[in-house]
């Protein structure tokens, strides 16, 4: 009766055989999972990296996006993947205790994810709880994504990391029957390749690691760049201890917040961000200034993260760039802001 | 949906009269405040069966479920928990939800995490729902309460034409789709994995469902001490027919299946055709003891008529009025 998960995207009524059929591309849209390449350094073949704590160095460690093909036909795409969620585990402290920082850059293309390191625990979820990008990114064939790893506190920790999304068969021999079908994921596949070079997700962290002194106040900033805009969706942070904090644009002197705001009331972590009404956008070259104040009476170490993507794309042209590449994402259809699949 | 609100053409705004109509339900078993209490299995491999538990449509309404809410007396023994299964059946269309009975960690939600369906399930006036339970344990009694978030379409609605429009859909989407659990296809209640020890097991699906996949649960027993605890198991996944791996490396339980409070949204559906079956390879990381495990998908069955269901069948004369081949 009602579609509570979008079963009908998957299946249509077929008015001749008075019956409901499967959408048969979709099939060629399989979920999937890609972790650490097990041929890096500290990897194990299971995919487990080896972190190394106490201000040791960990090597990069890589997801790697294979190819394949049949016969040699690719379609022109090979294998791509949307990257749809963050998953992680941490066989050592566990999800809930992990503290670890994470820097996400695509290798070939020479794009960060993020300003700084974050979080790990503002950057990716559970299976349970898993963390929804807003913007899924488009991963294509042969490409490779490094992930720099550090242990914020002492000892070693044994974790793995996820991306979780589609794997596209655009050269499945399954097409070879249903010619039809082909054209429905080359026109998904053609309009993903257009908007990846214009956004992508993104993270903006603080310029420097927030440590307060016991009851102190602080000042630190947020570079969104001049490369891009941002646009932020989720508000999250990992803390020792509790903190009041307030955000402000010095070009503007607009703020989020008409006063201080405790933590505890208005962020989240990665299995739970605090999404906000609606979206932040901060034009390119813009600072966020963030005010904070510790309540704990001791030394609070903050993370402080804001999710959502950038925007590589004159600001004039914005709204006709998502249009023209318009694929349902999250950010751009908010009743999708709950982890149901999308395609 | 049906909206609270409705605009006229004149731009004017007023109540849906249909909110009188339409309302919030929630599905009970007779005596629903008592808990069904399903006696100790005689042994670990006989199961005792409850008694039938009956969840009626109500007499003056079409009821349309979105979901299943369940809790576990606090004195109930946690091996008991973990090992009490459900099969549900739609009696008035002879189905069964699920290819065996699942464990209820996998069936009912809380009231704060329901169990919501992907497909509703509509029932008719005084139409009914088997719920068939089974102590697995034989640590004791199992003594569990139910309920079902619905909604009813009163009576009184029935003059509406936009209802009946939306009912009548709603009767031929029942006669092709309803929610479906697919467990893996061991004899036994759970996998049981060596300790540190590697079992493929498969999900297969039958001849006259096209099943499309959203969510993967898992629950895990074990008393080991040793090895990634925290983890208890990995898999690989492969999917059906074409046997393509879902992952580069093995996926773990806290990274790729949910409960059904917090079912693992799969980022794609995955859509498994008639008569094919899932591969799963299931590790435990636990290398002192064995693993218990129970894997479930969920999602939505489709019933598929053949192209042509004549072309499959082969009807022929009766051998005896054939000629005899080779005879004299």
């Amino acid at each position: 009766m009602s579609n509570l998960r979008n079963i009908n995207k998957y299946i249509v009524w077929d008015q001749r055989r008075q019956q409901y059929v499967p959408h048969y591309w979709r099939k060629e849209i399989l979920p999937s999972w890609i972790g650490f390449d097990p041929s890096g350094t500290n990897v194990t073949q299971a995919g487990v990296l080896t972190v190394v704590g106490g201000g040791g160095s960990t090597p990069p460690a890589d997801f790697k996006q294979p190819y394949s093909s049949v016969e040699g036909l690719d379609r022109n795409f090979g294998q791509p993947f949307e990257i749809r969620s963050l998953l992680f585990a941490d066989s050592t402290d566990g999800q809930a205790a992990a503290d670890w920082t994470v820097m996400l850059r695509e290798v070939g293309e020479v794009r960060q994810f993020m300003n700084n390191p974050v979080h790990i625990r503002t950057l990716a979820g559970s299976a349970q709880n898993p963390y929804l990008l807003r913007e899924p990114y488009f991963f294509l064939s042969q490409h490779s994504i490094q992930a720099q790893l550090n242990k914020t506190s002492a000892g070693n920790v044994n974790v793995r990391m996820f991306l979780a999304g589609a794997q596209y068969y655009p050269w499945s021999p399954e097409f070879m029957r249903r010619k039809m079908n082909e054209s429905k994921i080359r026109g998904l596949i053609g309009r993903w390749l257009e908007r990846r070079k214009y956004i992508t997700p993104f993270w903006l962290t603080t310029e420097q690691t927030v440590n307060l002194g016991a009851n102190a106040t602080g000042t630190f900033f947020l570079k969104v760049g001049d490369d891009g805009h941002f646009e932020g969706f989720t508000l999250t942070s990992v803390q020792t201890g509790n903190f009041a904090w307030e955000i402000s644009e010095p070009k503007t002197n607009q703020t989020l917040m008409n006063g201080l705001a405790t933590q505890t009331n208005s962020l989240g972590d990665s299995f739970f961000p605090t999404l906000l009404p609606t979206a932040y956008f901060v034009p390119s070259g813009y600072r966020l200034r963030l005010t904070i104040t510790d309540l704990s009476g001791a030394p609070n170490e903050i993370f402080f993260t804001m999710g959502g993507r950038k925007l590589y794309v004159p600001m004039k042209d914005i709204e006709d760039v998502k249009m023209d590449t318009a694929v349902p994402t999250p950010a751009d259809t908010p009743s999708e802001m709950v982890p149901a699949p999308l395609v | 949906m049906i909206p609270t609100w409705v605009k006229a053409r004149d731009g004017s705004v007023y109540i849906n009269d249909l909110v009188r109509y339409v309302k919030g339900n929630i599905l009970v078993p007779p005596v629903g405040q008592n808990p069904l209490v399903t006696p100790a299995a005689a042994a670990a491999t006989i199961p005792t069966p409850s008694i039938s538990v009956i969840f009626e449509g109500g007499e003056d309404a079409v009821t349309e479920i979105f979901s299943l809410m369940g809790a576990h007396d606090a004195a109930t023994a946690a091996d008991v928990q973990n090992r009490l299964t459900v099969e549900i059946t739609d009696i008035a269309y002879r189905r069964r939800y699920m290819n065996r009975p699942i464990i209820v960690n996998h069936v009912f939600g809380s009231n704060l995490q329901p169990f919501f369906f992907n497909e509703s399930v509509m029932l008719e006036s005084q139409q009914s729902m088997n719920f068939q339970f089974f102590n697995n344990s034989v640590a004791g009694a199992s003594t569990f309460r139910s309920a079902m978030e619905a909604r009813k379409f009163q009576a009184s609605a029935l003059a509406k034409d936009n209802v009946t429009s939306e009912l009548a859909k709603a009767r031929q989407r029942k006669t092709f789709l309803n929610p479906f659990w697919l467990s893996s296809n061991q004899l036994g209640q759970s996998i049981v994995v060596p300790a540190g020890g590697t079992v493929n097991v498969f999900f297969e699906n039958s001849r006259d469902y096209f099943l499309v996949l959203f969510y993967l649960m898992c629950q895990t027993l074990t008393t080991g001490a040793a090895g990634d605890t925290i983890e208890v198991i990995s898999f690989r996944l492969f999917d059906a027919k074409t046997e393509r791996e879902l992952m580069n490396v093995p996926v773990t339980q806290n990274t790729g299946t949910g409960t059904s409070n917090f079912p693992y949204v799969l980022p794609s559906a995955l859509m498994v055709e008639p008569r094919t079956t899932l591969r799963m390879q299931i590790t435990n990381l636990v290398t002192d003891q064995p693993t218990e495990v129970w894997m479930t998908f969920h999602g939505v069955g489709m019933f598929v008529a053949e192209e042509n269901p004549w072309e499959e069948m082969s009807i022929d004369r009766p051998a005896a009025s054939r000629p005899l081949v080779g005879a004299p």
